[in-house]
């Protein structure tokens, strides 16, 4: 592993923490990575909120496959979280080493979605992860549909992306073309804009040169129409441009809690 | 008592009367179709192959060459195209005891239809199925079923969680699992001294309330594997439920090709049940297997649905004719192949191989008896199947420890099959003798004759028979000459003027080496001298050791005297068998007398060079000399009889004529002529009785003659008995008809000596009195001189004892 701070290079941040330690995203994110020749960093949280509860009296930990009960402390919670991160490690610096690409970690203590968005004022790319496992919801989840007719039926699930014609909309939409194509997968791409809908398609269309994408418009920038709409058909990952509207900001926190695929976010 | 008369040159050859054989070559005759001189036999084989009962099986027992097996197989041929053609047999997969393979019996020609149509389902279904898996209605069937497991999973998680917010509990994930925290007032987790602060109700109730959310989470979390299995279940049942859709229509039409077969009907029915079991194997979603070299561990699943059609009758009208070479216990009872696999050998039902009890099921089956019991387990092997009437493929390896890999146990086949088992006459008593079981299993005995009856109506057929050997083995004809040579040989075979040898390897090797000779000739049609060449060239090429004998007597290296005559020493004739070709050895045998007890003593038996039968035969001389000559006395003579220069075994009787002649020579002192040679054995009474092997020593003895000196003195002494066995040479015959050689027949002792010594042997007269001159009375007052002498040394030894 190498360190590349250079100012011109690109770069690609993965945030991992203890629920989000998939290994499937930071290879995802080292592939992406290589594509667009950026500098990887993982960016890994230890969960502040971990710590404080193991400094109390009662607290217990439910295995996550069996169900039964330990107690948790401070010092288990810190060795877990250690080896966490030596696992995350081994694996970037075998990425680094196949797909030649520079990498980084930097292991920080926090809170997940404070510190996600604080590396995404410092990058290029953010992937997050999303939550492995038995989730607990905070908002009911949508009926699923059946998928739409375009998706082909036991196929991959669709790559959703958000167009609105910003610059980084654009750069959003070539990745996810691209990624879509890697991986067989079907492109849909959301238009947040009624009234410019048309030059908006148009617009993708011709960015997308001739790759076939199912193009769907969204009221307004609504995050539960959005997500309503995703999970609905599935999702295999979702590339939103990082803008300057302060609703764009409220988006990913909103889906990380509730889709079931990384989250990629393009400044 | 007359002197016997020699033979005529009419009873030393009997040739073939020509006017018997009305063709000009062997072509002109209608092709014998039949089998002759096997009445015996072929009644045997047709009775065997008629009785439709167990154990009535067939021993053909025979010498070789004699046709048994051209014969037999011939005949069962005929009896199978009589029958239908057997069911086809097939192995199929078990599905219920994999190890154990099923037989599957089908009419015959539906093994192989049922064999193809299973691999065109399996490749339909190779498509069938994964297309009705591909369907919108499947996967959002699947959809709504992974969903509902979802949404019940949800719901109770969902619950749980805004029951947790309601009590400002946050649910957190930990690296290994989950916990439950309490909130402050700013919604981060509650500080450790902040809940030091709290009373200690409120310290309790959160406890609480954690301490209550977590079991409800580990109820849920419990019980999330049973809702994952439910939906598995219910996914795999609306998997079956497809499946069957895809199968039923092909399948059924399999099915009303089969219906009328039961058993393969319930295959069917086994084979659409596993395959909607098993759908996911036609759709590639089996278990991954791990793979080395490109080899997997495992065999496509997808092979247990095919059949291995073991027998295969399609096409054939008639019952199957089986003969096996090599008959071993895996190529009659069939194995299991193995395939090695990473390292190790594994098998299925597919590498069942049959052996030739399958082939010959609902047929014939003819097997070298020989063959059969010198293959290790064989014999056991077609016994056991005989006696329990079916074939259990068991490998020998795994019958006697050898292997312990995993092997199959093939559901046995039931037998119908007639054995013919090929062999030896000895082999057939042997067997019969010391196993108890070959009785009750084969029970009919076809016994071939190696001879047969010589008259007009046989010389015709063998002629026809020739011709058919000539036509079949794509040889020249045969003209009327050399069918004729070919059967004086045949007769000359047969040892006897009115029989025929029917050993038909050795009259086709004559008729083959003829034609040989005749195209070297440039000839259309073989003639007598190419048979006749035939003749001599095969003795030729097997002749090098008597040459040598001859050799050595014509040197005197081994000494035989063909002129003079000697007192005590005679020439005797024996015969040397080198495989293919036997010939006569002159032998001389001397004996000697003196005072003694009356014992005869044959220095071949002491010396253990003399067999049995040769000892039986001295024995017998001894007592016709103590009965004939010393009835009144004690027979008071020691005698020692000897064939000199023999360094081998002597056995046989046929001296014995010999031996007697030389022991009266040597009491009565009257000299034997050397020209004379002597073969006959004899009996108490001195009757002279017939011999083998005659033609052999009259030629024998004629060559050393010839090759010394044809002093038109010499002849040779044979039994009466064996005159209609002689087919002498044509030289011999040549000679006698010039008076040059002779061949005198007797009947008794009497005659012989008379002719040997040229002194009558004498008879009692009305005193019971020998002439005195005559060889029984000088042999009569020899021993009884002897005894009174041994009645003197018997006094004169008491009165020494006395004194």
């Amino acid at each position: 592993m190498s360190d590349a701070n250079k100012k011109t290079e690109t770069r690609v941040t993965v945030v991992i923490d203890a629920s989000r330690g998939s290994l499937d995203t930071l290879k995802t994110a080292a592939d992406i990575a290589a594509r667009v020749q950026a500098h990887l960093m993982a960016l890994f949280i230890e969960d502040i909120n971990l710590f404080s509860l193991a400094e109390l009296p009662f607290a217990r930990e439910l295995d996550r496959t069996s169900g039964a009960t330990r107690r948790l402390d401070r010092h288990a919670v810190t060795r877990a979280l250690q080896a966490d991160a030596k696992r995350i490690r081994q694996l970037l610096q075998t990425e680094s080493e196949q797909r030649q690409i520079t990498t980084s970690m930097k292991v920080v203590r926090g809170h997940y979605v404070s510190a996600a968005m604080e590396a995404a004022e410092e990058t290029d790319i953010v992937i997050l992860s999303h939550v492995t496992g038995v989730r607990l919801r905070t908002v009911k989840t949508p009926t699923r549909k059946p998928p739409h007719p375009a998706i082909r039926a036991g196929g991959p699930r669709p790559v959703w992306t958000l167009f609105d014609g910003s610059p980084a909309a654009h750069r959003a939409l070539a990745i996810a073309k691209d990624f879509s194509e890697q991986h067989d997968a079907g492109l849909v791409v959301l238009i947040p804009n009624e009234k410019a809908f048309k030059r908006l398609v148009d617009e993708a269309k011709g960015l997308l040169e001739g790759t076939s994408a199912r193009y769907q418009s969204i009221a307004a920038l609504e995050p539960r129409e959005m997500l309503t709409t995703m999970v609905a058909e599935g999702s295999c990952m979702v590339f939103l441009p990082r803008g300057k509207s302060s609703m764009f900001d409220k988006l990913p926190v909103f889906l990380l809690d509730e889709l079931a695929c990384p989250l990629v976010m393009v400044s | 008592m007359p002197r016997p008369e020699p033979l005529t040159i009419e009873a030393l050859y009997t040739p073939c009367d020509t006017s018997r054989l009305p063709f000009k070559d062997s072509a002109e005759l209608e092709e014998f179709d039949g089998v002759i001189g096997q009445p015996r036999a072929l009644g045997a084989i047709h009775f065997g192959t008629g009785i439709a009962r167990d154990g009535f099986n067939i021993f053909a027992m025979g010498s070789s060459g004699t046709g048994r097996f051209t014969i037999v197989k011939r005949i069962l041929e005929q009896q199978a195209a009589k029958r239908d053609a057997p069911s086809d047999w097939c192995y199929v997969y078990n599905f219920k005891r994999p190890h154990k393979p099923k037989a599957l019996r089908l009419p015959a020609g539906h093994g192989v239809t049922l064999r193809d149509d299973m691999e065109q389902l399996i490749e339909d279904l190779g498509s069938a199925i994964p297309s009705a898996f591909e369907t919108e209605e499947y996967h959002s069937r699947i959809e709504k079923l992974e969903q509902e497991l979802n949404e019940r999973r949800d719901n109770a998680l969902n619950e749980l969680g805004t029951e947790a917010g309601e009590h400002n509990v946050r649910f957190l994930h930990t690296p290994a699992g989950f916990a439950f925290a309490p909130l402050d007032k700013k919604g981060e987790v509650i500080r450790p001294e902040s809940f030091e602060k709290l009373s200690q109700e409120e310290k309790q109730r959160i406890e609480k309330i954690v301490e209550d959310l977590q079991k409800r989470l580990q109820r849920i979390i419990r019980q999330i594997p049973i809702w994952q299995k439910e939906t598995r279940e219910k996914i795999k049942e609306l998997d079956r439920e497809i499946g069957r859709y895809a199968v039923d229509h092909l399948i059924g039409l399999i099915k009303d090709r089969h219906k009328n077969l039961p058993e393969v009907m319930t295959y069917l029915d086994d084979v659409e049940r596993d395959i909607v079991e098993h759908v996911r194997d036609f759709r590639g979603e089996s278990e991954s297997q791990a793979t080395l070299l490109g080899i997997s561990p495992k065999p496509d699943a997808l092979n247990r649905y095919n059949v291995n059609v073991i027998i295969d009758h399609d096409r054939e009208q008639a019952a199957p004719v089986v003969y096996q070479d090599l008959p071993t216990h895996s190529n009659m009872v069939g194995r299991v192949e193995y395939r090695a696999q990473m390292g190790t050998l594994v098998t299925d039902f597919m590498l069942i191989k049959s052996g030739d009890l399958h082939q010959a099921n609902g047929g014939y089956l003819i097997l070298d008896a020989i063959r059969v019991l010198t293959q290790p387990f064989a014999w056991d092997s077609l016994k056991r199947a005989l006696r329990s009437r079916e074939i259990r493929i068991e490998p020998l390896e795994k019958a006697l420890g050898f292997m312990s890999t995993v092997s199959l146990e093939p559901e046995p086949i039931p037998l119908d099959v007639k054995v013919v088992l090929i062999g030896e006459r000895l082999l057939y008593y042997l067997l019969c003798e010391y196993d108890p079981e070959f009785s009750d299993l084969f029970k009919v005995a076809a016994d071939f004759d190696e001879r047969m009856d010589r008259d007009q109506d046989s010389d015709l057929q063998f002629a026809r028979l020739v011709g058919r050997i000539a036509s079949q083995e794509s040889l020249l004809a045969l003209d009327q000459s050399a069918v004729a040579r070919i059967i004086e040989h045949s007769s000359r075979l047969a040892e006897d003027t009115e029989k025929l040898s029917i050993h038909m390897r050795e009259i086709v090797d004559i008729i083959q080496e003829a034609d040989f000779r005749a195209r070297q000739d440039e000839q259309q049609v073989i003639s007598r001298q190419h048979v006749q060449q035939a003749i001599d060239d095969k003795i030729y090429r097997l002749d090098r050791i008597r040459e040598h004998i001859y050799e050595s007597i014509r040197r005197g290296t081994l000494k035989i005297d063909t002129k003079d005559a000697k007192v005590g020493q005679i020439n005797g004739l024996s015969v040397i068998d080198l495989g293919g070709f036997s010939f006569g050895q002159p032998a001389r045998i001397t004996a000697t007398t003196r005072l003694g007890t009356g014992k005869v003593i044959d220095i071949q038996r002491e010396t253990e060079l003399g067999g049995n039968v040769h000892s039986k035969g001295v024995l017998i001389l001894s007592n016709y000399l103590a009965s004939h000559y010393a009835k009144g006395h004690p027979l008071s003579m020691s005698a020692s009889l000897v064939f000199e220069q023999s360094y081998g075994l002597v056995e046989g009787d046929s001296a014995s004529l010999a031996e007697l002649c030389a022991l009266l020579s040597a009491l009565s002192g009257v000299a034997i002529k050397q020209s004379f040679a002597v073969t006959g054995s004899i009996n108490q009474l001195g009757e002279v009785q017939a011999i083998g092997g005659v033609n052999q020593k009259i030629e024998g003895f004629f060559d050393i003659c010839r090759a010394t000196e044809l002093t038109r003195e010499q002849a040779v002494l044979i039994p009466r008995s064996n005159v209609p066995h002689l087919m002498l040479r044509q030289d011999v015959v040549a000679a006698v008809e010039r008076s040059e050689f002779r061949v005198y027949a007797v009947d008794n002792v009497d005659e012989a000596i008379t002719l040997l010594t040229g002194v009558p042997a004498g008879a009692r007269d009305q005193k019971g009195e020998y002439p005195s001159e005559s060889v029984n009375g000088r042999v009569e007052k020899a021993l009884i001189d002897l005894a009174i002498r041994r009645k003197e040394y018997a006094r004169e030894h008491e009165d020494r004892e006395q004194q």
